[in-house]
């Protein structure tokens, strides 16, 4: 290999990176404060009124209120009844005297799967649990979508009821996920690939483990690290106020080092915790609920052709899913590579033209080798209100911070004149672009 | 009026959007080779912000060179997880890779992902963003000559010829 093959492959890769501009929002809001982890303090009078609530309103048709819909409208927009209709509330608990697990939410959006999930600790003591399980039947689920991503005994957890240096911690913890795939693996659970989440009955199986403190937790300041590797060796749990524990962060390498991959993780985990001075295994909450997965009634906008013309390129459409609950387009372009590249460098953006509306949120391509067509991947954005009936495909002819306040965030200029074709923070050269008509 | 260089040292918002739109794609595809996995990169790359915001205060020489190396700090402490992920849950980069820009799957970035991490840091940030030893040695608090030997470790197993341009 050359050198400056090397440089250019890596340059490739790292520069044809895009960080998603829901990401970006999801920054700036965290930075004023606006969207703190969901950390819900339960107290019984407040369950007592959910419950009062719940019995009152338990013959509407449509759910009224959801976690999953406030997750994936934070951003803006109301939920459409007809995703309302099809979010499912099983309400089935696990419970033992150290903890409980509720499944509150399901939808199958037809693809990913989004589940609400709450964790209470019903005893005044302070327990540490962490969710080390997520599967469908035989399949793992992916768990990088959601406060899943960082639970696991390995990585994080949450410290609930009781208190820390006198600072009284939730007694509950809702979290969402979202699984758009699992992982499929032989019978010696050996990796074999991603696998679409299936239609049918199964039961989903939820597993999370609690622990005892040995030591009292120390409550800590994590921004007080800024990244920096603080390399010491903590013998109590660190949490912070909400309750979230970083299991990763103050333990040494050292420590797990010595294990091997034929011992469980709970096993592993507790040996490590029981050194390290944390926490000792208590206990185990196993939530099973059969769950019935149909895209039946899940409304889809679907291109009724798979090819349309760009500007110097043809667009060949491999897969497209647009729901409610958002979606995924992905699609090779071939063509005059300049012309491809000047699209992409233009910016590709897939929008709701008569709705106004921006339905990418993210996209990012293969490799650009002259006369390999490039594979273009975009991922779709919920949306509230009807499906559009066209969708068009564009590149962006110029684009301004200060025209959407929902996309930009601090930079939106209310005195700022907006374009009448701009769409979010983009004017489309609909020209260069493309029509796809849905059905 | 000229402003202010921002970050860290971020003044406003205004501000940590700019820098937002200038660095987020290359802490991303970093952090992306440090990690092998395009979702927890996104997550670095988050976290990376929310830190420089709340060290707005602070005024580096590099704006730049600060957010590096806070993610790749980040990316470093998160290998520290890596074991429970790879064998408890039984999760490998084909997967976790799924969704990343197919210039990842490139024969010479595979090569690169498989380096190990202490090598593979280095080669990324020698390689690509083109930082001298001495800086790599600062950046992730090593001897220059671990440097050194991690880079000759990792052009042995790369296999590269050197073509003068890049020698530390």
């Amino acid at each position: 290999m050359k050198e400056t093959e090397l440089r250019q492959a890596l340059n490739d890769a790292i520069t044809g990176c895009q960080l998603s501009p829901y990401r970006k929002c999801q920054i700036l809001a965290q930075m004023k404060g606006e969207n703190e982890p969901v950390k819900k303090k339960m107290t019984v009078s407040l369950a007592v009124v959910i419950a009062v609530l719940i019995l009152t309103l338990g013959a509407a048709v449509a759910l009224m209120h959801s976690n999953i819909a406030d997750h994936l409208y934070r951003y803006g927009g109301e939920a459409p009844d007809a995703l309302l209709a099809q979010i499912q509330t099983p309400q089935e608990t696990a419970a033992t005297p150290s903890g409980s697990l509720t499944l509150d939410e399901l939808l199958y959006d037809g693809r990913a799967l989004h589940t609400s999930v709450t964790l209470s600790n019903p005893t005044d003591e302070l327990l540490l649990y962490t969710v080390d399980e997520l599967s469908l039947g035989n399949l793992p689920l992916d768990r990088t979508g959601g406060d899943l991503l960082m639970e696991g005994a390995g990585s994080a957890g949450v410290l609930l009821g009781g208190t820390v240096d006198g600072i009284p911690l939730p007694e509950s913890y809702v979290l969402y996920h979202e699984a758009t795939y699992g992982h499929l693996l032989d019978e010696n659970g050996k990796y074999l690939g991603q696998a679409a989440i299936p239609q049918g009955e199964h039961i989903l199986r939820l597993t999370v483990t609690v622990w005892r403190p040995i030591q009292t937790p120390q409550i800590v300041d994590y921004r007080a690290y800024e990244g920096e590797n603080p390399n010491e060796t903590r013998q109590c749990l660190v949490t912070d106020e909400t309750g979230y524990c970083n299991l990763w962060l103050f333990r040494p390498e050292d420590a797990y080092r010595a294990y091997n991959a034929s011992q469980s993780g709970s096993e592993m985990y507790a040996e490590v915790f029981r050194q390290l001075g944390w926490a000792e295994g208590v206990d185990t909450l196993t939530l099973e609920v059969p769950v019935t997965l149909s895209s039946e009634g899940v409304q889809l906008a679907k291109p009724t052709q798979t090819s349309y013309q760009l500007d110097g390129c043809t667009f060949t459409l491999t897969s497209f899913q647009l729901s409610h609950a958002g979606g995924q387009l992905e699609g090779d372009l071939t063509g005059d590579p300049q012309a491809v590249r000047q699209l992409l460098r233009d910016g590709l953006q897939l929008v709701d033209r008569e709705g106004r509306r921006l339905l990418n949120n993210g996209s990012y391509w293969g490799d650009m080798e002259d006369g390999k067509p490039v594979h273009l991947t975009m991922m779709l954005s919920p949306i509230s209100g009807e499906l559009p009936k066209e969708v068009w495909l564009a590149p962006a002819k110029e684009m301004n911070s200060q025209w959407d306040p929902l996309f930009a965030g601090p930079t939106y200029d209310p005195d700022a004149p907006v374009p009448e074709d701009a769409i979010s923070i983009y004017r489309l050269d609909y020209e260069r672009g493309c029509r796809m008509e849905m059905e | 009026m000229q402003r202010e260089a921002l970050v860290p040292g971020v003044t406003d918002e205004e501000e940590m959007c700019r820098l937002m739109d200038a660095y987020s794609g290359a802490l991303l595809g970093v952090c992306t080779l440090l990690l092998n996995d395009w979702s927890l990169a996104q997550d670095m790359v988050q976290e990376t912000f929310l830190r420089a915001w709340k060290r707005r205060d602070y005024h580096p020489e590099s704006e730049k060179a600060w957010l590096m190396r806070v993610a790749v700090n980040l990316c470093h402490d998160y290998h520290r997880s890596r074991w429970f992920r790879y064998n408890d849950r039984r999760i490998t980069p084909e997967e976790t890779m799924a969704s990343a820009p197919a210039a990842f799957d490139s024969e010479i970035v595979q090569l690169v992902r498989q380096l190990p991490l202490r090598e593979r840091e280095v080669v990324v940030l020698f390689y690509w963003n083109r930082m001298t030893a001495e800086e790599i040695a600062n950046l992730l608090e090593i001897s220059r000559s671990a440097v050194y030997r991690r880079l000759d470790k990792a052009q042995k197993h790369l296999k590269l010829e050197w073509e003068g341009e890049g020698q530390p």
